[in-house]
C-alpha cells in the first residue's frame, strides 16, 4: 500500500474517512488552532467564541494550571506564577535567560542540561512544559470542535528559530500528547494562506513581527511549490521590545531603577495598552505608581525607530541573500500583531515601494496557512500539488583548531539536505576525535550557538593527518539536524540526533511523560499502546505489499531473511501490551528495512523522468 | 569516488557542462512533488528517512548542476579525477597576476561602482574559464580542466567577497 505509492505517485491510495489534523500557531502572545472543514480553513474559536488563546499559563499551589485569557488576567496580581511569552524563553539556555532576565519578572532554577526552570507555585516548569500546557488547551478545543481524536498537528515556528528552538518546540507537542506532522516556519504558513487564497505567482516577501520574534522570508511560488530562497530576521525582537521601551521611558522618568515583580508586570501591560492606542490616536495617556504619563504617537516612533531599522537591515540581507531586488517583490504580506504598528507599516511599505498586504486578520494567518498544511499532510488531498520547500535560517558547522567555525550547510540551503565534511587528527596516534557542533555566522565559536558536543572514539593509531573522519550533517523537513561521524578507512562510527545543550535531555521528556501519565486517567497508556499498534500494524501492511511487489528483485535471501524475521518479532510484541517492547520492535524493522525502501524510492526516481519529455513536465 | 551519485542521470540530463539552467527548475520541482518527505508523511518511519535522503540528494543534485562551478567539480568527480580545491595551486602567472591586481582593486574599492564594476569582470573571467573547461572536458584532459576548475574557484570566491564587501557599503549607508 505505502509502498506502491512511490512507483506509482499518479496514484492516490484506497479511500480513506477525513482525518483530523489541525494547524497551531504558537504564539508569544496568542496562540490559535485552525483546521480545514468542507474545504474551507478556518480558525477554531473556544466555548465562549474567542479565538485567540493568550499564551499565559497560571499555576496553583495545587498543582492546578489555567492557560488563557483568565490566567492573563492574573498577570499583575501574581506576576511570580503566571508565565507570559514563555515562547521568548523556549530552547534557551541560563546564559540568555539572564541576558533578557533584567526584563521577565520570574525566578529561575538552573535546569540539569543547562535548562532554566521556572520556579512556580506548583513547582519548577521548564518553558517546554509551560508550551505542552498551552497546547494541550489547544488539542482539547479542536478535540472537542471536531469530535474526535487528532491525527496530528503542524506547528508553526519562526523562520529564524535556531535548532535548539525547534527541538524544544517539538518537545512540548509530544508532552501535551500531539503527533507532530511537521514544524512549518510561520512566514511559510502565511505564504501558504495567502498564495492558495489569491493563486499568486512570481517573488513575494512576507514580514512577520510578532510579539517576540521578527522574521522575513523570500519566496517564489510556481504551481503550488513555495520555495523559500531567503530568510532572515532576528529570534528577539518583536512587540514585546516596543512595551519594554514604553517601560523604560516611564522608569527613566520616575527614577524607579528597580521596580519589583508586581510593577513591572502593570507596566508592561500599562506600555502595551498604550501602544494599542496609538495604532489609531495620536495620544496614549496611562497612570503608573501614581503618576500620569501621556505619550503622544511622535516620541512613541522616536522609542521604537531602532527596532524597525534592525528589521529593515534583516530584510536588506534576506533580499541580497535571495539575490533579488526591492522592486522585484510582487507583494508583501504582513504577519503578527505588530505589523498593526502604522510606524511598521510606513517603514516597510517604503523599504519595499509598495503597500504591504494586510487583507487577511494578521493574527490568523499563520494558522489558517499551518491547518492547510496539516490537511495535505494528513492525507486528505491526495492530489494537491501544493509543496513546500523551506531553508535553514542559520548556518551549521563544526568547531575546528583554533576556536573557528568550519561551515558545513550555509544558511539559506534548501531542506532536507545532507552535507558532509572530512577531517583528519592533528596528533600521532590520536584514537579519539572531539566533535562540536554550532549554529551560527560568526568566525568565532564563541560568537555561535553550541548546539552538541560527541566525540568520535576508537580511530585506529595513525601518524597525524592520515585518519580520515567523516563527519555528515543531514537535516530533515522539520528543520531538526542529525550528525554522525565515520572514519572511513576502518568504518569506526558515531551517530547522534542533536539534542541541543539547551533542550531536554530524552530522559527528562520521557519523565515529564511519565509523570503527566500518572497525573491524567489510566487510558492515557491504553492510548499509547494503540498508536503503537497503529504504527507497528501500518509499517507491517507498507512492508508485506512491498515485499509481494518486487521484494524478489531488490533483495537478496539473507536481506529478505533478516526482514522476515523481524516483522515476525514485531507481530509477536503488537500480540502483547508492552509499549516499549512494540516501538523496540518497530524500531528495529525499520533498521533493517530503511536500505530496502532506498532502493525503491531509487527505482521510483528513475521511473519518474524517464521516458517524460521536458515540455511533458513542464506543462504540470 | 566510484560511489559520487550521478547527478545528471538523476536530472535526466546527458553528463555534459553545458546545460540550460533554466531548464533544471522544472525538473527539480517534479522531483520534489514525488519524493518530499511531505509526501510521506503519513508513512512508516523508514519510508520517510528515505524520502528525506532521497530529497537531500535532489536538493544536492539542484545546487551542484546549477552553478557552474560546483558542476564542473562533479564532472570531475564523475570522471574519476576529482579536483583538491585547497591543497593545489595554480601556476599559470598571468592568471595569477590578473587575479592579485584585483584583489588589490577589491581593498581599495570604496563605491557601489567600482564594486558593480570589479564584480562584472570577475564574471567575465568566469564565463570564459566556463567556456574553457568545456573544451577541456571534452577533449579529456584532465589536468587541465583541474587547473581551470581551480581558477574557476578563486572567481566564484573573489565573486563573492566583492558581495560581501557590496553588503557592508550598503548596510553602512543606513547605520
Amino acid at each position: 500500500m505505502a509502498l506502491l505509492q512511490i512507483a506509482e505517485p499518479g496514484q492516490s491510495t484506497a479511500p480513506h474517512q477525513h482525518r483530523l489534523a489541525v494547524g497551531i500557531d504558537l504564539g508569544t502572545t496568542n496562540s490559535l488552532v485552525a483546521t480545514v472543514q468542507s474545504g474551507k480553513a478556518k480558525t477554531l474559536p473556544d466555548s465562549a467564541g474567542r479565538h485567540l488563546l493568550p499564551s499565559v499559563v497560571r499555576y496553583f499551589p495545587d498543582g492546578e494550571r489555567r492557560v488563557g485569557t483568565p490566567a492573563k488576567a492574573a498577570a499583575s496580581s501574581d506576576p511570580l506564577n503566571t508565565i507570559v511569552s514563555v515562547k521568548r524563553l523556549m530552547g534557551r539556555g541560563i546564559a540568555d535567560v539572564k541576558r533578557l532576565g533584567s526584563e521577565l519578572p520570574y525566578r529561575f532554577a538552573g535546569g540539569e542540561a543547562g535548562m532554566p526552570y521556572l520556579i512556580t507555585a506548583a513547582g519548577q516548569k521548564s518553558p517546554v512544559q509551560v508550551s505542552a500546557d498551552i497546547l494541550s488547551v489547544l488539542r482539547a478545543r479542536a478535540e472537542a470542535a471536531l469530535g474526535g481524536e487528532l491525527t496530528g498537528a503542524v506547528i508553526t515556528v519562526p523562520a529564524y528559530f535556531d535548532e535548539a528552538q525547534r527541538q524544544a518546540t517539538k518537545d512540548a507537542a509530544q508532552l501535551a500528547g500531539i503527533k507532530l506532522l511537521r514544524l512549518l516556519n510561520e512566514p511559510t504558513a502565511a505564504a501558504v494562506a495567502y498564495g492558495l487564497d489569491q493563486a499568486a505567482e512570481g517573488v513575494h516577501a512576507i514580514y512577520d513581527l510578532g510579539g517576540g520574534t521578527f522574521d522575513i522570508s523570500v519566496l517564489r511560488l510556481h504551481k503550488g511549490v513555495f520555495e523559500v530562497l531567503a530568510t532572515g530576521g532576528d529570534s528577539a525582537l518583536g512587540g514585546d521590545d516596543f512595551d519594554h521601551a514604553i517601560a523604560q521611558w516611564v522608569l527613566l522618568q520616575t527614577g524607579a531603577a528597580n521596580p519589583d515583580a508586581q510593577q513591572q508586570r502593570e507596566l508592561l501591560d500599562a506600555a502595551c495598552a498604550a501602544k494599542e492606542a496609538l495604532t489609531t490616536g495620536d495620544t496614549a495617556r496611562f497612570a503608573f505608581s501614581g503618576r500620569e504619563f501621556v505619550l503622544a504617537k511622535t516620541e512613541f516612533e522616536n522609542l521604537i525607530a531602532p527596532l524597525a531599522e534592525r528589521t529593515l537591515k534583516a530584510c536588506r540581507r534576506a533580499l541580497r541573500d535571495a539575490g533579488v531586488k526591492a522592486e522585484d517583490i510582487q507583494d508583501v504580506v504582513m504577519v503578527g500583531g505588530s505589523t498593526r504598528v502604522p510606524l511598521i507599516r510606513e517603514k516597510v511599505a517604503g523599504f519595499f515601494g509598495r503597500e504591504p498586504l494586510t487583507s487577511i486578520d494578521p493574527d490568523k494567518v499563520v494558522a489558517i496557512g499551518a491547518a492547510i498544511q496539516a490537511d495535505v499532510l494528513a492525507g486528505n488531498k491526495p492530489e494537491s500539488d501544493m509543496l513546500l520547500l523551506d531553508v535553514i535560517p542559520l548556518s551549521l558547522g563544526l568547531e575546528t583548531m583554533g576556536g573557528l567555525l568550519e561551515k558545513i550547510i550555509p544558511r539559506n540551503t534548501t531542506i532536507p539536505v545532507a552535507m558532509a565534511q572530512e577531517f583528519t587528527t592533528f596528533k600521532d596516534g590520536q584514537t579519539a576525535m572531539s566533535i562540536h557542533v554550532l549554529q551560527g555566522e560568526r568566525e568565532l565559536v564563541a560568537d555561535c550557538r553550541s548546539l552538541a558536543r560527541f566525540e568520535l572514539q576508537g580511530i585506529p593509531p595513525l601518524v597525524a593527518g592520515a585518519a580520515r573522519i567523516r563527519v555528515a550533517f543531514q537535516v530533515d523537513a522539520d528543520g531538526l539536524l542529525n550528525v554522525s561521524a565515520e572514519e572511513t578507512g576502518s568504518g569506526v562510527k558515531s551517530e547522534i540526533t542533536v539534542k541541543p545543550s539547551y533542550g531536554l535531555a530524552d530522559e527528562d521528556v520521557a519523565r515529564m511523560l511519565r509523570e503527566s501519565f500518572q497525573q491524567a486517567e489510566a487510558d492515557k497508556h491504553v492510548r499509547a499502546l494503540a498508536e503503537e499498534k497503529v504504527d507497528g500494524e501500518r509499517l507491517l501492511v507498507a512492508l508485506d505489499a512491498a515485499l509481494a511487489s518486487d521484494g524478489d528483485a531488490l533483495l537478496d535471501a539473507g536481506e529478505k531473511a533478516q526482514i522476515d524475521a523481524a516483522m515476525q518479532e514485531l507481530r509477536e510484541a503488537m500480540a502483547g501490551h508492552d509499549v516499549m517492547l512494540i516501538r523496540a520492535s518497530v524500531k528495529a524493522l525499520n533498521a533493517v528495512s530503511e536500505p530496502y525502501a532506498a532502493r525503491r524510492m531509487n527505482a521510483g526516481v528513475q521511473q519518474a523522468l524517464s521516458g517524460r519529455r521536458l515540455d511533458e513536465i513542464e506543462r504540470d | 569516488m566510484s560511489n559520487t551519485p550521478d547527478y545528471f542521470q538523476l536530472f535526466n540530463l546527458p553528463r555534459a557542462f553545458e546545460l540550460e539552467v533554466a531548464e533544471l527548475m522544472p525538473r527539480y520541482r517534479e522531483l520534489q512533488r514525488q519524493f518530499h518527505p511531505d509526501r510521506f508523511a503519513a508513512e512508516p518511519a523508514d519510508i520517510q528517512r528515505a524520502a528525506v535522503q532521497k530529497a537531500a540528494d535532489i536538493n544536492a543534485a539542484f545546487a551542484a548542476l546549477k552553478e557552474p562551478v560546483a558542476r564542473a567539480r562533479h564532472l570531475l568527480a564523475l570522471a574519476g579525477h576529482p579536483v583538491n580545491i585547497e591543497s593545489a595551486t595554480v601556476s599559470d602567472t598571468d592568471f595569477l597576476m590578473a587575479q592579485m591586481d584585483m584583489r588589490e582593486q577589491l581593498e581599495e574599492a570604496d563605491d557601489e561602482a567600482q564594486l558593480a564594476g570589479l564584480r562584472e569582470e570577475a564574471q567575465e573571467w568566469l564565463d570564459n574559464l566556463g567556456r574553457e573547461f568545456a573544451i577541456d572536458y571534452r577533449e579529456s584532459d584532465w589536468s587541465e580542466a583541474a587547473d581551470t576548475v581551480r581558477k574557476m574557484q578563486f572567481m566564484l570566491r573573489f565573486i563573492e567577497e566583492v558581495r560581501e564587501q557590496e553588503a557592508r557599503l550598503e548596510d553602512q549607508e543606513f547605520d
